[in-house]
């Protein structure tokens, strides 16, 4: 039985713990900010990241790992495994995933897979999380592979934001332009699927924005998974998890925090839900 | 050449007589539309009954202009009819078109009128009107119309003759209005009921009429004999033609329901080059309301397959419903938009479905009306009050269908609860409240609830009405007659006696109406 090593970006929140338990190698996305370099979440902590950017005067940047990173990642996991699975942040959304492509061409490409999640944050934990499951299991990289394709088209992302101008600097707000320039002070919904944000709605109160996020996601259905995550929004982020906790009795609800790279682009206040529907 | 004299013959009446008929009519509306606008019982300024009836009219007579002086009545009542349906603006308007509508309806084959032939024309035109209105109101002009149509019915079985019909009609008409109870608004119109006797127009049935959609389309492998597809097709329109076989048939119709016809030719053989084409347009030039191009507006258009559009009267609320990515029809200063200004909205939207927000109690029939004159899937979500329409506005999904969509907003509007605030235009005794022209109005959901001496006391006084407990946000709209700093100052007094609750002044810069209150 061969062995099987995963690797995901820093933009996959995934509980510290797990991501000991299961041995993931995180490839860290690049922020600049006024002349500086910083390795997302690792030169840079989260805490520091919303304190300095709710004052800052300018906008931080953010950058895909560089190939000589992916390149390192991938050597030391052929070290200690025969095979390498590389699951990444949406490749709508970033150029990570081409980078890890051209580095697993260049390593080794008969022996590393690379994976287009189409998502971020939780969910792209989750995929790496079900792919080093499998390979614990003995599954073969072309199985791990079909199942991460599977769920993928599965999970769903429906983010509240405090404003849109971070997406709409950074780039990435596509669709959801819809949303933005009302006259009225509204919190818009949207959502992320395949790499594409959309827009969803738009709620005239934060309480009321809160209780649509969650009836929003209890009209998915069953759920396999479910994360509640924020942008230095921990409060209004606890109050949507203990909601959908009313709504999902049997399901651990991950939490986490949105690192550097992300929340340069959604800002400070987001709260996001992940889910994985059921089979 | 005919000339309209009633004394020449009493019992015929030629197409210019009625086109001279409706002429006259259309003079009197419109010297007397500010009359009738303030026998509106509800005391506030943009009472428009009167001016809504006299330009729906007007729209009709204007479109006889270029009809020729020996046309049979038909002609004259299609051409006025298909005008005003267009033209009909306000509840009034579009109940005036559908009168008109099965005036035309019933003569349809006519070269000229004759008593009997008048007095079944009004018959039916009360028919339709009584159709045309969902929750038909005795003691309305629709009782009048009903009860003209009887007594000029009487008339012609009696054998009297054209003028003693209309005025026997005429006759029921006053006594009608006269024994009807006074709080019903249009039954106040008694004037205008009484020159319904003198207005005669004709129009084709919805069903047959040439206006509408010029549709055409080749048909190959069809399975039915051409005679077949003929009589087929000739059920959902007028000037039908079919011609070719069964290998390759050619069909034209003119149609209010393309979709019928093409509908029809998809199940009895295979379709090749479809055409259809808005004969309305090709005749009119055509104003489009509010044009909005812009690159954030295309940006939206991506962002869903449903369009929505919002009639809404202020700069800054018009500002506001497009700022929510709507197409805004201009509610206009003191007439309410036509069925065609909405409809020319619909069709340069660049949507297939849309929704409209009316906002106003007296345009949601209009809107209706406009959902029957277009290809495009449209669903009017009734709003009453631009509060209500952006409380719609807001619960819109870009994500989700139509149906889903058209729920949430339904849903969204009543829980939405609106405070007006005017001037009131005359003394009244309404709604239990002693009115005194001059006085402050303040109206909780369409109800006035008490008069004060300025605007701000009467939004204040009003306010003791709403839910304070279940309140979230309060969004004071000001009009072009308040300031700005009026309406900051009525915010902190509430914010001041209700802690926690938002309140937000918006420039809502609508005529009338100092402030328009949205309670969420």
């Amino acid at each position: 039985m061969s062995s099987i090593g995963i690797v995901t970006d820093s933009t996959a929140d995934i509980p510290a713990a797990r991501l000991e338990r299961y041995g993931l190698g995180l490839v860290p996305l690049i922020v600049s900010w006024d002349g500086q370099t910083f390795r997302d979440k690792l030169d840079l902590t989260t805490a520091d990241f919303y304190l300095r950017l709710r004052t800052s005067k300018s906008l931080p940047k953010t950058g895909a790992p560089s190939l000589a990173a992916f390149e390192t990642a991938f050597r030391d996991q052929l070290q200690a495994h025969d095979a390498v699975i590389s699951i990444n942040l949406a490749s709508r959304l970033s150029g990570t995933y081409a980078v890890a492509r051209k580095a697993a061409e260049s390593v080794d490409p008969q022996r590393i897979s690379v994976v287009d999640s189409g998502s971020v944050s939780v969910c792209l934990g989750w995929l790496a999380e079900i792919a080093a499951t499998l390979a614990q299991q003995g599954a073969p990289p072309a199985e791990i592979v079909a199942q991460l394709e599977d769920a993928r088209g599965r999970l769903r992302i429906l983010a509240l934001v405090e404003t849109l101008e971070f997406l709409q600097r950074g780039g990435r707000i596509g669709r959801a332009a819809a949303l933005a320039g009302t006259l009225l002070s509204v919190k818009p919904i949207l959502s992320v699927r395949d790499g594409e944000v959309a827009p969803v709605e738009r709620v005239r109160t934060m309480n009321g924005a809160l209780r649509r996020l969650v009836e929003l996601i209890v009209a998915l259905g069953p759920l396999e998974r479910l994360g509640v995550v924020d942008g230095d929004s921990v409060n209004n982020a606890s109050e949507v998890a203990r909601q959908l906790a009313v709504h999902y009795p049997d399901l651990t609800i991950d939490r986490g925090e949105l690192g550097p790279v992300v929340g340069t682009h959604g800002g400070p206040g987001v709260v996001g839900v992940g889910a994985l529907l059921a089979r | 050449m005919t000339t309209p004299t009633a004394a020449r013959d009493r019992a015929r009446a030629t197409g210019a007589d009625l086109r001279a008929a409706l002429e006259s009519a259309a003079a009197w509306l419109s010297s007397n539309a500010e009359r009738i606008n303030a026998l509106n019982v509800f005391p506030v300024p943009d009472g428009d009954t009167g001016t809504n009836m006299s330009m729906t009219l007007q729209a009709a007579v204007d479109s006889l202009q270029r009809l020729g002086a020996d046309v049979p009545v038909s002609q004259v009542g299609q051409t006025a009819y298909e005008a005003a349906m267009l033209g009909a603006r306000g509840n009034s308007g579009v109940i005036l078109s559908q009168l008109l509508s099965g005036f035309a309806q019933a003569l349809a084959d006519a070269a000229e009128l004759t008593p009997d032939g008048l007095a079944n024309a009004l018959s039916v035109a009360s028919d339709v009107a009584y159709r045309g209105v969902s929750k038909p109101v005795e003691g309305t002009i629709l009782t009048v119309a009903r009860e003209a149509a009887a007594a000029a019915v009487a008339g012609a079985r009696l054998g009297r003759e054209i003028p003693e019909v209309l005025e026997r009609a005429l006759r029921a008409a006053t006594d009608a209005v006269a024994a009807t109870p006074t709080q019903l608004e249009v039954v106040d119109q008694s004037p205008v009921n009484r020159q319904y006797g003198r207005v005669l127009a004709q129009a084709v049935d919805d069903e047959q009429s040439t206006f509408g959609f010029c549709t055409e389309f080749l048909l190959r492998d069809c399975d039915l004999p051409v005679d077949e597809v003929k009589s087929r097709i000739d059920a959902l329109g007028e000037s039908v033609i079919a011609v070719g076989n069964a290998d390759l048939l050619r069909v034209h119709v003119h149609t209010l329901r393309p979709g019928q016809a093409l509908e029809f030719a998809v199940v009895h053989g295979t379709l090749v080059k479809v055409k259809v084409d808005n004969m309305q347009l090709q005749h009119e030039a055509f104003v489009a309301a509010g044009s909005q191009a812009s690159s954030s507006d295309a940006e939206r258009q991506q962002a869903s397959s449903i369009g929505v559009i919002a009639v809404a009267a202020g700069e800054g609320l018009l500002k506001v419903f497009r700022s929510l990515g709507a197409r805004v029809v201009h509610g206009g200063q003191t007439m309410n938009p036509s069925v065609q200004e909405i409809l020319a909205a619909v069709n340069s939207s660049g949507y297939q479905e849309l929704i409209i927000l009316p906002n106003n109690s007296n345009i949601i029939l209009t809107a209706r009306r406009v959902q029957e004159l277009t290809p495009h899937r449209l669903t009017v979500v009734p709003t009453e009050t631009a509060p209500q329409g952006i409380g719609a506005l807001l619960a819109f999904n870009f994500q989700a269908d139509m149906q889903t969509n058209v729920g949430a907003m339904e849903q969204a509007a009543r829980a939405v609860h609106t405070i007006e605030v005017t001037r009131s235009v005359r003394d009244a005794d309404i709604d239990g409240v002693q009115v005194q022209s001059g006085d402050m109005l303040g109206i909780y959901d369409g109800h006035i609830v008490g008069v004060s001496a300025t605007a701000d006391d009467a939004l204040l006084r009003t306010f003791e009405h709403a839910p304070t407990g279940a309140l979230e946000i309060v969004t004071i709209y000001h009009g072009a007659d308040a300031t700005e700093a009026d309406a900051h100052n009525v915010a902190h007094r509430i914010r001041a006696d209700h802690p926690g609750l938002a309140v937000e002044v918006v420039a809502g810069g609508q005529p009338h109406y100092q402030y328009v209150v949205s309670l969420e």
